[in-house]
């Protein structure tokens, strides 16, 4: 069988065709996932919090501890490169051969961490602060220099901090640190300067499995919302009263 | 200058003094070399233990600084005569615990000026740490009025005494008085008294207040619940009570001589109080650490083996237990307050082991992570950190030393007309001036 040298262009243009449009649908589709609130974006100044309430979802199945969202986070926010200054990070554990679970912190500095061969299994947990509803590190805060927003998120005041360090001490999550280059406690605050203007924050953007998902509790579409109805959602140590806003599937007894 | 003889200004009293001012000296240059450099590269804290021993040392001083209030009240306010002699004393001891208390906790903070600029600006009611300082801000005001209007009255009292008196010091305390007039006297006891019975208040609110600082953080297990601030007035008596007996002592029994009677007999009361006090305290601390332990509950039992099997282990066991409490209490049970050495050597150990008591504390709710690691945070303190501690404790010697030779104490007060000498004994010897002066 011959081909005319317009067939032939007609199918290698097909199938390059063909492979570039399949190839880029799930890319389109991650972009459209992770960009949809590119879609409501509005202008900072006419930004109304009180429509707003902040929530993220980790997918614990879903991390594969790449790290990733630790880098975007430093990137993002400007936090100092040194391995235990930062606002998001991951706790690898393991379930060792005595069936014991073990615990250990990944930072964004980490190049990489040995595979124990002898453990049965093993997950990540990533983790930021978890913007709680009742946040101690609010109560304690001598001055007010922390604050929750309209919105859920709790932020720092640059200037009214005089870094005294209780609030590090009081969060239960341990998701504060003091900045040395500020002089004042740094935290994850949802990359609130995203948020406002429709962008969702830093991590949930560089995730290449999608195992953040963030979202507004109050807009009855939004999928965080409808998986918050529909799931059986858990909190990280819910005793404590905190009321996180931050949930986690698949969080695993001894994860603390 | 020319009259002091070169004896008398090398005397062991004015050498400790310079010593002590040196020490001072060399312990603020490291504060500001660790506020020029950062806290980042001069602290080893970090984000797993952002309290390090400057906030245990913090404890160490204003424990004993509402411990004393409480025991300078039993005679000026309760009227038990026998504590009467050492209210001065108690005071002044106090007074300068709490600034030595207020160095160290504002070196600890980044922007310590911020603290004063925005404290009754914006204020968190919500915050144990916000009402700890206005509660410690107010008690310190009211103890130094408290101690300015005792020494007025015994200014007063002095140059009635003693009409021809040229001490300058007197005379300022004594200002708007007439040293004739009986009324200036019975008034500076009257405002010394209303301001020592609101001190006694505030001393206790203060204290709990603290302990309420660390027993408020509901994620730190063994600092988390009603213990704390109980046990801080406990232990802020069993420590302020030794110092003031150390001091007591030192001034006193160290020249060689004996005491006058009602010194020797409160020292005596006082030892005898410290061994009820630390006996309450040695259970405090026993059940605290068995409550703790029992039934191996993970958050509770990591912090305590921090203390018992861990890095804080010698710190503990040494430093708290064996030099704080047992050889004390062996000491105290043996000489029943009846031997110089025994009144010197116990409350020492007291007041020592207290500042590892202190340490371990703060640093093992700490060390345990309660984030998702298996290995403990480490911590040791920085040289500087070190040093800052250093300079507190001498800038608290210094100033007590000064006060308490330059100031007209109850307890060092002449007999009948003896003017010379900057801190004249209460008998006066040949030897005196060359005894040791840090009592």
């Amino acid at each position: 069988m011959t081909v005319s040298r317009r067939q032939f262009l007609m199918i290698s243009g097909l199938t390059v065709g063909g492979v570039v449009v399949y190839g880029s649908l799930p890319a389109a589709l991650w972009l459209y996932q992770n960009n949809k609130l590119d879609d409501e974006q509005t202008d900072p100044a006419a930004y109304q919090a009180g429509k707003y309430q902040w929530a993220m979802i980790v997918d614990i199945e879903k991390c594969i501890g790449c790290r990733r969202c630790l880098s975007a986070c430093e990137q993002e926010n400007h936090v100092p490169h040194e391995p235990e200054l930062y606002r998001t990070w991951l706790e690898r554990y393991e379930i060792a051969a005595d069936g014991s679970l073990q615990a250990e912190l990944i930072t964004k500095t980490d190049l990489g961490f040995e595979p124990d061969n002898d453990s049965l299994n093993g997950f990540f947990v990533p983790k930021l602060c978890q913007q709680c509803a009742n946040p101690p590190c609010v109560s304690v805060c001598p001055l007010n220099a922390t604050f929750r927003t309209d919105d859920g998120v709790i932020l720092m005041d640059q200037e009214r901090c005089i870094g005294c360090k209780y609030c590090v001490v009081a969060c239960p999550y341990g998701a504060r640190f003091l900045n040395p280059e500020t002089l004042v406690v740094d935290k994850c605050t949802f990359c609130y300067h995203r948020i406002t203007q429709g962008l969702p924050p830093a991590c949930v953007q560089a995730c290449p499995r999608g195992a953040r998902s963030f979202g507004n509790l109050l807009e009855p579409e939004d999928p965080v919302r409808q998986r918050l109805l529909d799931e059986s959602l858990q909190v990280i140590r819910p005793s404590l009263g905190t009321k996180p806003r931050v949930y986690y599937t698949g969080l695993r007894e001894g994860v603390r | 200058m020319a009259s002091i003889s070169q004896e008398r200004l090398l005397s062991r009293s004015n050498l400790w003094i310079a010593l002590m001012a040196a020490v001072t000296l060399g312990g603020f240059t490291a504060i500001v070399v660790g506020f020029v450099i950062g806290h980042h590269a001069t602290f080893n804290t970090s984000t797993g233990v952002p309290w390090g021993i400057l906030i245990s040392t913090y404890l160490f001083f204003v424990l004993p600084a509402s411990g004393l209030c409480l025991l300078s009240s039993l005679g000026h306010i309760f009227g038990i005569d026998r504590f009467k002699p050492i209210g001065h004393r108690a005071i002044l001891i106090a007074i300068t615990l709490m600034l030595s208390g207020f160095l160290v906790i504002a070196s600890d903070l980044e922007s310590p000026w911020r603290m004063a600029m925005y404290l009754f600006v914006t204020p968190n009611p919500t915050s144990p740490m916000w009402w700890m300082g206005c509660l410690y801000a107010v008690y310190l005001i009211l103890l130094i009025l408290e101690f300015i209007f005792l020494c007025r009255a015994e200014a007063i009292r002095r140059l009635q005494a003693s009409p021809g008196s040229t001490k300058l010091l007197y005379r300022i305390l004594a200002i708007w008085s007439n040293p004739d007039m009986e009324y200036f006297l019975q008034h500076s006891k009257k405002v010394a008294k209303i301001s020592g019975t609101a001190a006694v208040f505030f001393a206790i609110a203060a204290l709990s207040m603290l302990g309420a600082v660390f027993g408020f953080t509901s994620s730190r297990t063994i600092w988390h619940g009603p213990f704390l601030p109980v046990y801080f007035i406990l232990s802020a008596s069993v420590a302020g009570s030794s110092i003031l007996t150390l001091f007591l002592v030192l001034k006193h029994r160290s020249k060689g001589q004996e005491p006058a009677p009602e010194i020797a007999g409160v020292t005596q009361t006082l030892s005898k109080l410290i061994l009820l006090l630390i006996g309450i305290y040695l259970v405090f601390t026993v059940w605290n650490i068995l409550a703790a332990q029992y039934g191996l509950i993970p958050e509770s039992y990591n912090s305590v083996k921090v203390l018992v099997n861990g890095p804080l282990a010698v710190s503990f066991w040494a430093g708290e237990i064996i030099i704080g409490l047992i050889i004390p209490i062996a000491i105290l049970a043996y000489t029943r307050g009846k031997r110089t050495w025994g009144l010197i050597v116990a409350p020492l150990l007291i007041f020592v082991g207290t500042f590892f008591a202190r340490y371990n504390l703060v640093i093992a709710g700490q060390l345990s992570p309660i984030v998702g690691q298996d290995e403990l945070w480490h911590y040791f303190p920085h040289i500087i950190e070190i040093l800052t501690v250093v300079a507190a404790v001498g800038m608290w010697l210094l100033l007590y030393s000064l006060g308490s030779r330059l100031l007209p104490l109850e307890d060092n007060a002449p007999v009948s007309g003896q003017e010379e000498g900057a801190n004249p004994p209460l008998v006066p010897t040949e030897t005196a001036t060359d005894a040791p002066e840090i009592g």
